[in-house]
């Protein structure tokens, strides 16, 4: 049976040409992943080499100040949507009452409105001018002010309690999701060990979705630190407020990233937490038998009750807001819809699917190119250039506008040298600056959900396509894209819809006088002028309400076991 | 169809580790076009990685595998050829069918061209397995068995210099596990093509090979045809593969050891070794002693239990004798029902070819 290698050696004839095979998956990997950690490590870099130190300077007047406004900011959204969150997740997986069925999707719909725009309608119905106050005051009789108090809309509390209704869908859609992966056995014992559904639920049910909870919590949190619409137009100091501050109107660049920097340490502590957090924690598939959960059947008050704890948060989030907008866009049609409006609109249309489109080329390579490779060098990679999520909108703006500027410089006196003609600025300021914020903050969003679609099809498809003749882009072309081309689509509309919405960026990026559906609903809402630009924000919220269609298609599968899956 | 020799898959020198963990040590192994080699062992000694390194679908570590005249990896000079570029044909333990393609499309997936002569093959095969009805049904529809097939047939439509198995009848169900043995088996030998078939399952090997090649903890111990593997293992753990053995200790006099049940031949082994000799259950001739009265002065023993397992029976046998332990018990497995009484005596004659002295150890 055993023969001599070198006996064999000497017999065969080699293989030419195929001695070492470049791999351009890793290859390609490592430069897109490494292209898309340049803003991300721009601003670390710009933040370890102060030109002019200005930290005394921030240390003694508005630091402190900006880190106590975010964390109040923070403890508020975060207790706020951890409450409303999980609430209303068990109340819909485990209760059984009134509305049920509609509240599992409705209690989504906050999600397509954007944290600015239910700032915005809030302010109008609830300032000193706002019919709120007014139809108080013709009740009461009260004319003045200083006649009466009512809570300020416009202060941390109001923030926090908008920032709430926006985000709060991420606890619930996480915490729903780990609700249902529980194994109904568990809980069952729960309640034959003497636990009622109360204490079944606070010593069972929460600790078991608690890594799920984290996660969704992280979010949450990220969006509040990413959020500039609301906290400027409510006047609320936080770091990404700061950051603008500091940028537009001290002129400030390096300050901007200093602080920006510090923005990041926020950023990288909450993740440094969420994964601490999952680590060792992976116990909630605790069983692979999965049952339709039993659910506590209500009646009476308690019925009511939970059908108006879920009503609440849709009612507030949605219902009110989108209710609002739709009356000033009906009321004020004429006036708003013009060629400007379509112009805003085509450009947010292009720059959404322009980041789509590459995030989904960019993330779909880098998730199979990292799967290809499996090594932790690709693997890593990959991570970090998909961090751009969890980095504020105001300090990845910062990131892109070093590298582009440095780059339009360098292209630009080189261009002079060489030819005589100066190119000026071809990246900064145009809307390729743009899309690449837009494509290195949504990457992630992308490359997840490719990678997490991929990771479904066993790695023996890869192999017995391999093994049957096709290479790495053929088996991709030929299996995983059929395969995974659900996902793929998820992802370019979670894009999409993610670019829509964009503000932070896009204030800083966009060209000179080039306005999006987004900055123009800022602006006019910034100098008071909801109704004129209520239109806009109602197409941002029907773009916002996609997202929103998806998930609640797949709400209705999550639960395994409950609808074989059949190809299409 | 048949090219003799120029298809032979050639592994040497091969190791294997995963991080700092050994799976692979020393592994040589040759087959040729027409064989059909079964590696057999637990899970986790490294044949299905042994396998994987054989597609390309593992970077080779060390050694060198040829494919026929050309090679396939070579660790030492950095040639490794991608999977799609060997020739080898692979079915993978949990099928991998692709579940967006019709039956036939899988089939036909990894013919380069659809020549008129291929897809006549695959037509026929169809016809043979009774398969022609879900040509164009998904995998997902199919019963364990037929995805069976059709994971086989996809493997085989390309003509594959070498085919490897893994484990590829795991997923059926007993009853039918040995039809579809069959079946595969009859398809392989009409294909010569050489095969490589990965299983624990010690009745599989017997049955499927040409050659078993018994792996533990990442070397091959063994490679041997099934009837040398039974009758002459070169260890107690080939020994032990086929089932639970009898263990009685001895020691080596005269080259043979010396035991209660008497001498057992122990060639290579020197005077005074403490042995172990391992006896099979089905090794073991159990008479009536009434019978046997003439000449009785054989091994006596007393029945403990008797088992009745349809096709044969198990006897718990038992005898006393003057050491610390007090009694020494065997197992036997004879034929048929053996009906006695628990208490009886009876006379016990072992087999020679179904005992094997080794080295206590």
């Amino acid at each position: 049976m055993t023969t001599d290698a070198t006996a064999i050696g000497q017999r065969l004839r080699l293989p030419s040409l195929r001695k070492v095979r470049l791999n351009i998956w890793t290859v390609g990997t490592l430069i897109v992943a490494g292209l898309a950690s340049i803003p991300i490590i721009a601003v670390i870099a710009l933040a370890l080499t102060p030109q002019v130190n200005i930290w005394p300077h921030l240390a003694s007047t508005v630091l402190p100040h900006y880190i106590l406004t975010t964390l109040i900011l923070m403890t508020g959204v975060g207790l706020g949507t951890l409450i409303i969150g999980t609430g209303c997740a068990w109340l819909v997986t485990m209760c059984r009452f009134p509305g049920r069925r509609a509240f599992e999707w409705a209690l989504l719909l906050p999600m397509a409105v954007p944290a600015y725009i239910v700032a915005y309608v809030y302010t109008d119905l609830l300032e000193f001018a706002g019919p709120v106050q007014e139809t108080l005051r013709d009740l009461v009789g009260w004319k003045l002010k200083s006649e009466y108090w009512f809570p300020e809309i416009r202060s941390t509390g109001g923030a926090a309690l908008m920032m709430t209704l926006a985000f709060y869908p991420y606890v619930y859609l996480l915490s729903r999701a780990a609700f249902l992966e529980q194994s109904v056995g568990v809980l069952e014992v729960g309640r034959t060990l003497g636990r009622g559904p109360w204490r079944g639920f606070f010593r069972i049910a929460l600790p078991l979705a608690r890594p799920a909870i984290i996660v969704g919590l992280t979010l949450v949190l990220m969006e509040t630190l990413n959020d500039f619409g609301t906290v400027d137009y409510f006047a609320v100091a936080t770091f990404t407020a700061g950051i603008f501050d500091v940028w537009l109107n001290m002129n400030n660049v390096a300050g901007a990233a200093q602080l920006a920097t510090v923005l990041l340490i926020f950023v990288l502590v909450l993740i440094y937490l969420e994964r601490r957090n999952r680590k060792g924690q992976q116990y909630h598939h605790t069983s692979t038998k999965v049952q339709a959960l039993p659910g506590y059947q209500l009646r009476g008050l308690p019925s009511i009750t939970a059908t108006l704890a879920c009503s609440l948060p849709v009612l507030l989030g949605f219902i009110l807001p989108a209710g609002v907008l739709l009356n000033y866009a009906v009321g004020h049609y004429s006036e708003t819809f013009d060629a400007n409006l379509i112009a805003f609109t085509l450009n947010s249309l292009m720059l959404a699917s322009a980041a789509a489109l590459i995030c989904v080329v960019v993330g779909g390579f880098m998730a199979y190119g990292a799967r290809l490779d499996g090594s932790a060098l690709v693997k890593g990679a990959a991570r970090f250039a998909s961090l751009g999520y969890a980095v504020p909108g105001a300090v990845l703006a910062i990131g892109v506008i070093i590298p582009t500027a440095w780059l339009d410089n360098s292209i630009d006196s080189v261009m002079k040298e060489l030819f005589g003609i100066p190119t000026g600025l071809i990246l900064s300021g145009t809307i390729v600056a743009v899309t690449i914020g837009y494509v290195v903050r949504f990457l992630a969003l992308s490359f997840g959900t490719v990678e997490a679609s991929l990771a479904k099809v066993t790695h023996n498809m890869d192999g017995a396509a391999r093994t049957l003749g096709h290479g790495p882009a053929q088996t991709f072309v030929k299996i995983h894209m059929p395969l995974i081309r659900g996902s793929i689509l998820t992802a370019a509309i979670l894009v999409f819809v993610d670019t829509m919405k964009e503000l932070p960026m896009t204030i800083i990026l966009r060209p000179f006088n080039f306005q999006t559906l987004a900055t123009f609903v800022h602006q006019y809402a910034s100098d008071e002028l909801l109704e004129e630009s209520a239109l806009a924000a109602l197409i941002i919220v029907a773009a916002g309400i996609l997202p929103v269609i998806l998930l609640s298609r797949t709400i209705g599968r999550s639960r395994p076991g409950t609808k074989a899956r059949g190809p299409a | 169809m048949n090219n003799q020799g120029m298809n032979d898959l050639r592994m040497t020198n091969i190791a294997h580790a995963y991080g700092d963990h050994e799976v692979l040590k020393d592994v040589d192994l040759t087959i040729v076009s027409g064989e059909l080699a079964c590696l057999l062992g637990p899970s986790g000694c490294g044949k299905t990685t042994l396998l994987r390194l054989a597609a390309g679908l593992e970077t080779l570590q060390q050694g060198m595998i040829t494919l026929g005249d050309s090679v396939a990896a070579n660790a030492a000079a950095a040639i490794q050829v991608p999977p799609e570029d060997r020739g080898v044909g692979m079915m993978f333990q949990d099928y991998a069918l692709f579940p967006h393609l019709t039956i036939f499309e899988n089939i036909a997936f990894g013919l380069a061209e659809q020549t008129r002569e291929r897809l006549e093959w695959i037509q026929d095969a169809l016809v043979r397995m009774d398969m022609t009805r879900h040509a164009r049904h998904y995998p997902h529809t199919l019963s364990g068995g037929q995805q069976q097939r059709v994971a086989l047939l996809r493997a085989l439509a390309p003509k594959p210099k070498v085919l490897l198995l893994d484990e590829p009848f795991s997923g059926l169900d007993v009853t039918l596990r040995a039809q579809v043995r069959e079946e595969t088996l009859d398809l392989l030998k009409e294909t010569g093509v050489a095969t490589l078939l990965v299983t624990h399952d010690p009745e599989e090997a017997m049955y499927m090979a040409d050659t078993i090649m018994v792996m533990d903890q990442g070397r091959i111990i063994q490679a041997d045809p099934p009837a040398k593997t039974y009758i002459q293992p070169v260890n107690d753990y080939v020994a032990g593969l086929f089932g639970p053995v009898n263990k009685v200790t001895g020691k080596v006099e005269f080259g043979q050891a010396q035991t209660p049940f008497g001498p057992f031949g122990a060639p290579g082994v020197d005077d005074g070794t403490e042995v172990q000799v391992y006896i099979r259950p089905e090794g073991i001739a159990v008479t009536p002693v009434d019978i046997a009265s003439a000449k009785s002065a054989g091994n006596l023993m007393e029945i403990r239990a008797v088992r009745l397992l349809g096709r044969s029976s198990h006897i718990l046998l038992c005898r006393k004798i003057d050491t610390p332990e007090g009694e020494i018990h065997l197992q036997a497995r004879v034929p048929g029902i053996f009906r006695s009484e628990d208490g009886a005596e009876v006379e016990v004659t072992i087999d020679r070819t179904h005992a094997f002295v080794f080295p206590k150890g």
